[in-house]
This record gives C-alpha cells, sequence and structure tokens, in this order.
C-alpha cells in the first residue's frame, strides 16, 4: 500500500479539524460522492471518530491544543483507480504554526511534517483575514489612529503575508524540493455569494499570497477549492444543518489550478466530493 | 531592523514525523528563517545561485530612501505592479518591519519611516519578482538600505576607502534628492551641493563596476509641485547643480516620486512603477556632456511627469 503523508497547513480557525472530521465521516459512509473510501479501520483511529462525532451533531469543534499530538491515519481506496492508500494527516493546532511566525522557531512535528510531506493542504478562512491598510490612504486626511501605538512583531504582518511566510519556510525546510498544494478557502459558504469562485477570492482578497502561487509552480504546483465543510456557520445554523443529509452537508467548488501540467484536471466527483483536494495531491 | 543572521534550517536535522496518536507532547523546535534583512555575507546564497541586480539607493539622511524601497514593496501588497508579480522574498519580514509604521494597524496618527540606523553598515532587502506574462524567469532585486551618513562619509573623507562594498557591486545607484528641501528655499541650495558633492565623489573614486547606470531621483514630488517650483528651477538648479564640473561624461536618469504624498496631491507611490521598471529593465539613458562646458539653455527636459531625462 502506498503511503502520502499530508501537511495540513494554516493559521488558527482556518478549518483544518473540520475538514478532518468531515472527510472521515464521508470515507466511511455510504456515499458514493467521495474520491476515497475507507478500506479499511485500522490502528487508533479514536480521534477521528471523536472529531467526526462532533461534526454530525454540528457541535463546534474545540480547538486543537498545541500540545495535542494528533495523527490522523486513513488507510483509503481511490474511487476512480482502486488503489489502496495510506494517508498520514498529523492535525497540529494553528497555534503551532502562529507561533512559528512569531518566533520564528517551528515546532519540531510541524518542522518535519513540512520536510517529509507529499503534498500540502493550506487551509485559508476568509473570515479570519487581515489585509493591510496604510495611514497615508485615508482618503479625508483624517489623523485618527485606531488607538495606543504597537509594537511591530511578525505576528502583526498582513494574512497574506503570514501565509507567504509559511509557505517559503516549508520551502526552506524542504531545501527547495517541490511539493503539491492544494489552497483550501474554507467556509466557503460565507464567500459564495460574492465571489465566482476561490480564484478570484484569493486574488482580490490576498493579491500577494495570489501572486506567490501564480510564480511559484515550480516548488508549490498548486489546485485552489472553495469548501465548506461544515456546511455552514455554528451555532447559527446548527439546527438547519441538522436536518441536512451529512453526506451533502459539505460542499466543494473547484479553482484554477497553477502547476507546469497544460491541461487543468477536473477531480471532484460531484459538489460533495470534499476529498478531492487530498486526490489531486495524491494523484 | 535586526541584526541576527536568518537561520539555516538546512543544517539541522529535521526528525521523522512521530506517529504517537493522542499523547500530549511538550514540543521540540526548529529555528527557521527569520526573513529580516541580510548582511553582505548572508547574500551569498542568492547571488551564487543566480543572476541579481543590486541597486545602491544613495542620499541625505532623510531624503527617502527607505521610504521608497519599502513603498515599492508594498504595493504588490495589492496586486501585481508594473507588470510584476511578486515571487518571493528572502528578507519578507525585514520589508514589513520598515512598513509597519506606515501602516494604520501600527496605530500611529501619521506615516513615518524609521531612520536607517549607521552602526549597522549596508543591509540588503531581497525580491524576486516575474512578468506578468511569465515570459522570461523570475529576477532578483537586492535593494541596498543603508544610513546616509556612510554615504556622506565618501564626501567628507574622500581619502578613506568607502566602507560601501555596495558600491562596487551595484548595477544602478540611484542618487536621491529630498524634494522637501528643493521646495524650500532655504536648504535647496545646500541639498543640491550634497547630491553634486556626493556624485562627485562616486565619479572620481571610479569604483562603479563596468555598465554600472546612475539614476537620479527626486523625492517628494508633490511637495516640489504644490511649492511651486518652477519647471525652470528643476532644470537649472536640480540639473546643472548636481551635475556640473563632472569630470568626463555621466550617463543619467533622472525620475521623480512621490512614495508617500500628501491626501489627494498624486497617487501613493507615485513615480515607483518607473522606478522600478528602470532598475528591472536596461533603459535608454541620455549622456550627459560636462555640463560646465555646455549652456544651460541647450538642454531641455522632455517632460516634467514621472520621468524626466536628462538630455
Amino acid at each position: 500500500m502506498r503511503e502520502r503523508s499530508l501537511l495540513m497547513l494554516g493559521l488558527p480557525e482556518a478549518g483544518k479539524t473540520t475538514f478532518l472530521a468531515a472527510l472521515w465521516y464521508l470515507g466511511t459512509s455510504s456515499t458514493d460522492d467521495s474520491s476515497f473510501k475507507v478500506k479499511q479501520l485500522v490502528g487508533d483511529i479514536s480521534y477521528l471518530n471523536a472529531i467526526s462525532r462532533a461534526w454530525l451533531e454540528c457541535t463546534p469543534l474545540p480547538r486543537t491544543k498545541v500540545r495535542e499530538n494528533n495523527v490522523a491515519e486513513l488507510a483509503v481506496t481511490d474511487a476512480f483507480s482502486g488503489e489502496a492508500i495510506r494517508l498520514v494527516v498529523p492535525d497540529l493546532s494553528g497555534e503551532v504554526f502562529r507561533e512559528g511566525i512569531a518566533n520564528r522557531q517551528w515546532d519540531s512535528r510541524a518542522a518535519a511534517a513540512a520536510a517529509h510531506a507529499d503534498g500540502i493542504l493550506l487551509f485559508i478562512n476568509p473570515a479570519q483575514v487581515a489585509s493591510p491598510s496604510w495611514i497615508f490612504q485615508r482618503v479625508d486626511g483624517s489623523r485618527a489612529s485606531l488607538g495606543a501605538e504597537r509594537a511591530w512583531s511578525p505576528i502583526e504582518s498582513p494574512t497574506q503575508v503570514q501565509l507567504v511566510d509559511l509557505l517559503q519556510t516549508v520551502n526552506r525546510l524542504r531545501q527547495n524540493a517541490p511539493v503539491k498544494c492544494s489552497v483550501i478557502v474554507s467556509a466557503w459558504d460565507v464567500a459564495a455569494a460574492t465571489y465566482a469562485g476561490p480564484g478570484q477570492w484569493i486574488a482580490e482578497s490576498l493579491p500577494l499570497l495570489d501572486e506567490f502561487l501564480t510564480t511559484s509552480i515550480q516548488n508549490f504546483p498548486n489546485k485552489m477549492f472553495g469548501i465548506s465543510a461544515q456546511g455552514g456557520p455554528l451555532p447559527h445554523s446548527e439546527k438547519e444543518l441538522l436536518e441536512v443529509d451529512p453526506q451533502i452537508r459539505v460542499r466543494v467548488i473547484e479553482g484554477p489550478e497553477r502547476s507546469s501540467s497544460d491541461a487543468s484536471t477536473i477531480t471532484a466527483r460531484s459538489p460533495y466530493d470534499l476529498a478531492a483536494p487530498v486526490r489531486w495531491l495524491t494523484n | 531592523m535586526s541584526t541576527g543572521s536568518p537561520q539555516s534550517p538546512q543544517s539541522q536535522s529535521v526528525p521523522e514525523p512521530t506517529n504517537d496518536s493522542v499523547t500530549p507532547v511538550v514540543p521540540e523546535v526548529v529555528s527557521v528563517p527569520d526573513w529580516e534583512d541580510l548582511s553582505t555575507t548572508e547574500t551569498l546564497h542568492i547571488t551564487l545561485q543566480r543572476p541579481v541586480t543590486v541597486v545602491l539607493p544613495i542620499g541625505r539622511v532623510g531624503c527617502g530612501k527607505t521610504t521608497l524601497i519599502t513603498t515599492i514593496y508594498d504595493q504588490f501588497q495589492l496586486g501585481p505592479f508594473s507588470g510584476w508579480m511578486f515571487a518571493g522574498s528572502d528578507t519578507l519580514l525585514g520589508f514589513e518591519r520598515r512598513s509597519w509604521t506606515s501602516r494604520s494597524e501600527s496605530g500611529r496618527e501619521t506615516a513615518d519611516t524609521e531612520r536607517t540606523k549607521v552602526r549597522l553598515g549596508e543591509r540588503f532587502l531581497h525580491l524576486r519578482l516575474q512578468d506578468e506574462g511569465q515570459a522570461v524567469e523570475p529576477v532578483d532585486l537586492l535593494l541596498v538600505d543603508a544610513s546616509g551618513e556612510l554615504f556622506q562619509r565618501l564626501v567628507d573623507y574622500p581619502d578613506e576607502s568607502p566602507r560601501l562594498v555596495s558600491l562596487v557591486r551595484a548595477d544602478v545607484v540611484a542618487l536621491l534628492v529630498d524634494g522637501e528641501q528643493i521646495a524650500n528655499a532655504k536648504g535647496r541650495h545646500a541639498v543640491l551641493h550634497d547630491a553634486h558633492m556626493q556624485l562627485r565623489a562616486i565619479s572620481e573614486k571610479q569604483i562603479l563596476k563596468r555598465g554600472a547606470r546612475l539614476q537620479l531621483i527626486v523625492t517628494k514630488w508633490d511637495l516640489i509641485d504644490a511649492a511651486g517650483v518652477s519647471k525652470e528651477i528643476l532644470h537649472n538648479q536640480i540639473v546643472e547643480a548636481v551635475l556640473e564640473n563632472l569630470s568626463g561624461e555621466v550617463d543619467i536618469e533622472l525620475l521623480v516620486t512621490a512614495a508617500r504624498p500628501l491626501p489627494l496631491k498624486v497617487p501613493w507611490g507615485f513615480g515607483c512603477a518607473e522606478v522600478l521598471n528602470s532598475w528591472l529593465k536596461p533603459t535608454i539613458t541620455a549622456r550627459v556632456s560636462p555640463i560646465a562646458t555646455e549652456p544651460a539653455s541647450n538642454r531641455q527636459f522632455d517632460t516634467y511627469g514621472h520621468v524626466v531625462e536628462a538630455r
């Protein structure tokens, strides 16, 4: 069985654990929509069972703690090729990456996962984006400040800079070895009404990251996805979500692919194929 | 500004991933690059791998060298700039640190740029850029950020060996002249004479590498414009005062910028696109003969907009 190690990269509350919970449920359910089916139950799957249970109950998942060492292992079958694949996915807290940015020291588990990953899932939550703004751009010329003056630190950088920082650091840890990257705009239901797709959202909301991804196809061949793994915001939408068949709660929108391959690959089996970003990495 | 060198993760062994599920751990840490500004030695990992263009902005303390560099970086935060896309930076956070005092998030009331400290010597900022059409390979720019006091030493102690390694490495030497001083009758002559002396010191030492290009960039153009300084004054006083009595022939290109202009006067980053393009592409520069031998009336400017090209 081929083994593929994946790195889930992202800042806190980017949707990593929710994605993993829904991926596990859909892989073990009877749905035909998933690119991956869980072939057999092996090893310690208590963590996956716990988070998917919470996902099914529409209970907000607790934020992953820095010291938790959750490594998900999924023995799956590719629904297209029939190939058996063992996915190894550490579920590291977003705080791990945030602290890495702030302290310029990465948790060794994250560094190891980055150095040896066969694919990267980069998660971005539209609700958590901090964009840069400049004092002299105030059209009215006002001098009003936003509060007390603050000292600079790396963590004060705009979200797009932090994400480029993470990718550049991954590249350095890998000594420039290329790795495919699925860029996942999570909570896509929030942005779906305004944007045609994740490509447009990233180009308009995180232009520096978009430029970096466009120009980095040698190191990070990438494809964008808009994903609503929860189905809607919790706890606000809990009641409605509980009424929906869990197999069609999720939504997957494919975005542009940037790689040296000329032809764009369509990977999702359906709008409910949450495994599509993973399959794009392992394919 | 940090003087610390970026860590080199290549030198550290990255452990294999563990598979110790759900067991709380005390994380060990691995140092990663700080993406801060680079020393001359620290640029080697870039310069030894691929060709780079080294740009050396020089000029008085406060003339806007760091602001110009930072503003060009900031433009990429808004999308492709002047036909170029951001393709990475080994000094990403060095730019961010410099830009902080101009950001609303800093809580400041007015934008500012922290003075570059003379004791830090020459620091390099790195930008990797690719053209939007992706027709050519990405290009690497190394932008020198050094205190104006270091350049002043060239003028004050001409017998000293230059302490600026970048003077010999620079592909472009951009002499910045403070537009605010030009707009002010009291400071005008002194600032132009300073610029002249800096250019003369460089010219007489003959230390620039073969093919290096010289630029004269007038910063804070909005203040000159607001002060109603005429084109004639710009022509007669800037170019002639700076270039007169230089020995030999000097190729020089003139540009004007207003990196952080007064609100609503001219757009933010005015002139920065032309400056960036001039750094990245070979430009046709006009040949300026020694001015002392040529009547001023024989030289005209094509335009007084973004690019002013001396003839």
